[in-house]
């Protein structure tokens, strides 16, 4: 760190929650009077905080930005679980035009269309793990037997994971997303799922099955074929990426409608008339990437008031962005009837989400069979005494016990 | 009104394929765009406009 960029007085980052459901009250007060401000994160890392719906949506499509974390540490909240396992290099650590035919071999698969026919297999997932919430006596914690095995057993469906190696595979997820889990068993499941990666990627290019690990496998980009090592990066991301994002999405949608009965009442009465709006207005409410998205400047940027400088590091609040009043008028209220909310949940630009698709349906049909089996479901804990991961990247749920 | 798009911009989000699929669908070996009308109804305006506004990489225009 050089001489000029060390600003102690630069406030820390806000972190603390009003309460679980909106995200820090600084907020408000950045977006009037500092949409784009230096903080200093809790690992010493300065950096913009971008609070403004219309300044995330700009930066976060603007090429000047890059993703490439590598060249010195990002900012962080290093209360995080690193797994000291590095991951090979995928779509989220590469900018344009290296990411640009990879990003296509992931869309692809995650068309809209595709995952209108991959709905009725997602349904009949969600109705067995539904069926077996039901044969639990409750009070049942609904992350481990429900919010989690979701998007496990659809990303198993969608890389060609065997079925005799899926339980396995799940529980290896299951430890890596644990938020109690220890760094030694995270670093443990991490190379377990690694080798299992790769020894599924080399399959596959012998025997090509019907499924996305198989096509990448064989796919060609500049002429020639991935690398294994490349091929081992891209599946983990597929795992991960849409994996802790959406359990936590769901876990977080479903203690919002208990506390919300009239949006719940809203969902009950008319499932497929409101499933797809409701899940919008969720994904608006919660942005489950609760800090945002970590992005460095190849350039000056002039926007607003400020200059950001080339080097800097710079974070766009998405859930700052959805609670933006310019945006989104009375922000902070849960409205499922608003018409379909302009949220940045998925983030923005070309590295938006390439699995929101996926994980909008997944939603979607969670809260609505969910909510069909079980009329009377309630938490089985007062609200207060809810566990939330209010230091995770991740913003979700550690547990949520129901009782029906 | 007319729509054209961009496939050097566009990065097969299904942005414009999920709000107005009667204009826009997707291709299955690049998940890239697909105009399937350039000259769509007017009654599709706000549609469209709300496609466009949802695009993450600005690869649509309504002229």
């Amino acid at each position: 760190m050089t001489a000029e960029t060390v600003h102690t007085e630069l406030p820390p980052l806000p972190t603390t929650r009003p309460n679980p459901f909106d995200p820090p009250a600084e907020y408000a007060r950045l977006r009037e009077e500092a949409p784009i401000s230096r903080h200093v994160w809790p690992n010493g890392v300065e950096a913009w905080l971008v609070t403004r719906h219309a300044d995330v949506r700009a930066l976060l499509s603007d090429t000047r930005l890059s993703v490439n974390r590598f060249a010195s540490p990002p900012p962080s909240l290093s209360l995080g679980r690193g797994s000291g396992v590095m991951l090979p290099k995928s779509l989220i650590g590469m900018d344009p035009p290296e990411h640009t035919p990879r990003r296509q071999l992931y869309v692809r698969e995650l068309t809209v269309r595709k995952i209108l026919r991959l709905k009725p297999r997602i349904e009949a997932i969600v109705d067995s793990l539904v069926d077996e919430v039901a044969r639990h006596d409750p009070p049942v914690d609904l992350v481990e037997t429900f919010c989690q095995p979701i998007p496990s057993l659809v990303i198993c469906e969608l890389l060609g994971v065997p079925v005799e190696d899926r339980a396995d595979f799940q529980k290896h997820t299951q430890v890596i997303l644990g938020v109690g889990s220890d760094a030694g068993r995270v670093q443990e499941a991490t190379v377990a799922l690694m080798d299992f990666m790769r020894e599924l990627v080399e399959y596959r290019r012998r025997e090509p099955g019907d499924d996305i690990l198989s096509r990448l496998a064989v796919a060609e980009v500049d002429g020639g074929p991935l690398s294994v090592e490349e091929l081992v990066g891209h599946g983990m991301l597929l795992l991960i990426a849409g994996h802790e994002t959406t359990a936590n999405m769901i876990g977080l949608s479903v203690s919002t409608l208990l506390s919300h009965p009239p949006a719940l009442a809203a969902l009950r009465a008319d499932p497929a008339g409101t499933a797809a709006q409701a899940v919008e207005e969720l994904l608006r409410y919660h942005a489950v990437i609760q800090f945002g998205l970590v992005r460095k400047a190849t350039a000056d940027i002039a926007i607003g008031d400020v200059m950001i400088r080339e080097g800097d590091w710079v974070v766009c609040s998405l859930a700052s962005a959805n609670r933006d009043g310019r945006a989104c008028p009375h922000a902070d209220q849960l409205d499922v009837h608003r018409p379909p909310a302009r949220q940045l949940s998925f983030g923005h630009g070309v590295h938006q989400c390439a699995g929101q698709n996926l994980a909008r349906v997944e939603v979607q049909v969670a809260l609505t069979r969910l909510f069909a089996r079980f009329p009377n479901l309630r938490l089985a804990v007062p609200f207060d005494d809810l566990p939330f991961r209010t230091d995770a990247w991740v913003y979700g749920l550690r547990e949520l016990p129901v009782t029906w | 009104m007319r729509v054209t798009v961009d496939l050097d911009r566009c990065c097969g989000s299904g942005q414009c394929a999920r709000t107005v699929p009667e204009v826009f669908d997707q291709s299955e070996e690049t998940g890239l765009v697909i105009l399937l009308d350039p000259t769509p109804p007017a009654d599709l305006r706000p549609d469209i406009e709300d496609a466009t506004y949802r695009c993450p990489s600005q690869a649509l225009t309504l002229h």
